[in-house]
């Protein structure tokens, strides 16, 4: 954020037109990061409903214990 | 509000710091976890995990709430704003997401340094845990280096909101 931003409205005129929506760059960018949460969602769920986040249950996840 | 210029790049210099710091230590997560995730040493495996629960406690937790809050302070304090621009809309909703799912990952990772700590690691275990250690972790720098790109290049687009604060300040009454 070093540079200032440039004016969106140079002209100054407060009507300058109807709002044209985003650019297409952030449709893009909406497209894709949508797409992404998807997949680690589905990847998340698919290895076990989150189940990294909970301490492990079955013994076959235990390391051997050391002496 | 507009931060004095000398303040503004004392601000700046502090968001940088954290947020380079913040891609640096996730990128050093990155690579303990794929050290613990296919090494065959149980040394390794203990030293990688045992360093991944440091590193997410003591540097990258503190670095992202950092960058979090200087990077709040870098919108508002300059004209850039925090809704006004999409660059830095889609960064605040980004960090914050990162923020919540490092935040939530902490847990995982504590589980796994205990269990290295308190038991000795064989290639197998915790398979699905170290996996997606691993690629949490790459998720986490891809989701830094986007945010890094729309830092420096700022792709121009001004929000409903941002458009409506601009022509309010420009209106001239007759």
């Amino acid at each position: 954020m070093a540079a200032l931003p440039p004016d969106p409205n140079p002209d100054g005129d407060p009507g300058a037109g109807p709002d044209p929506g985003p650019p297409r760059w952030v449709k893009g960018f909406g497209l894709v990061a949508l797409a992404l949460v998807v997949l680690f969602l589905v990847a998340h769920l698919a290895g076990g409903g989150f189940a990294g986040h909970e301490p492990p249950a079955g013994p076959s996840e235990h390391g051997t214990h050391r002496p | 509000m507009t931060m004095a210029p000398g303040l503004r790049k004392f601000a700046l210099t502090t968001h940088v710091t954290s947020s380079v710091g913040w891609l640096g230590a996730v990128a050093t997560f990155l690579a303990l976890a794929v050290a613990g995730l296919t090494s065959h040493d149980a040394l390794t495996m203990r030293a990688a995990y045992l360093s991944m629960e440091l590193t997410g406690r003591f540097v990258i937790v503190p670095l992202c709430l950092a960058s979090l809050l200087t990077g709040l302070v870098q919108a508002l304090g300059t004209p850039w704003g925090l809704f006004r621009h999409y660059w830095v809309l889609i960064k605040l909703v980004m960090t914050l997401l990162a923020t919540i799912v490092l935040l939530v990952h902490m847990r995982p990772i504590r589980l796994m340094a205990v269990v290295a700590a308190e038991t000795t690691l064989s290639a197998g275990d915790f398979g699905r845990l170290r996996v997606q250690l691993a690629a949490d972790a790459a998720a986490a720098l891809l989701v830094l280096l986007v945010a890094t790109t729309l830092s420096v290049y700022k792709p121009r687009g001004v929000t409903r909101y941002g458009r409506r604060r601009s022509e309010g300040r420009t209106i001239v009454p007759p």
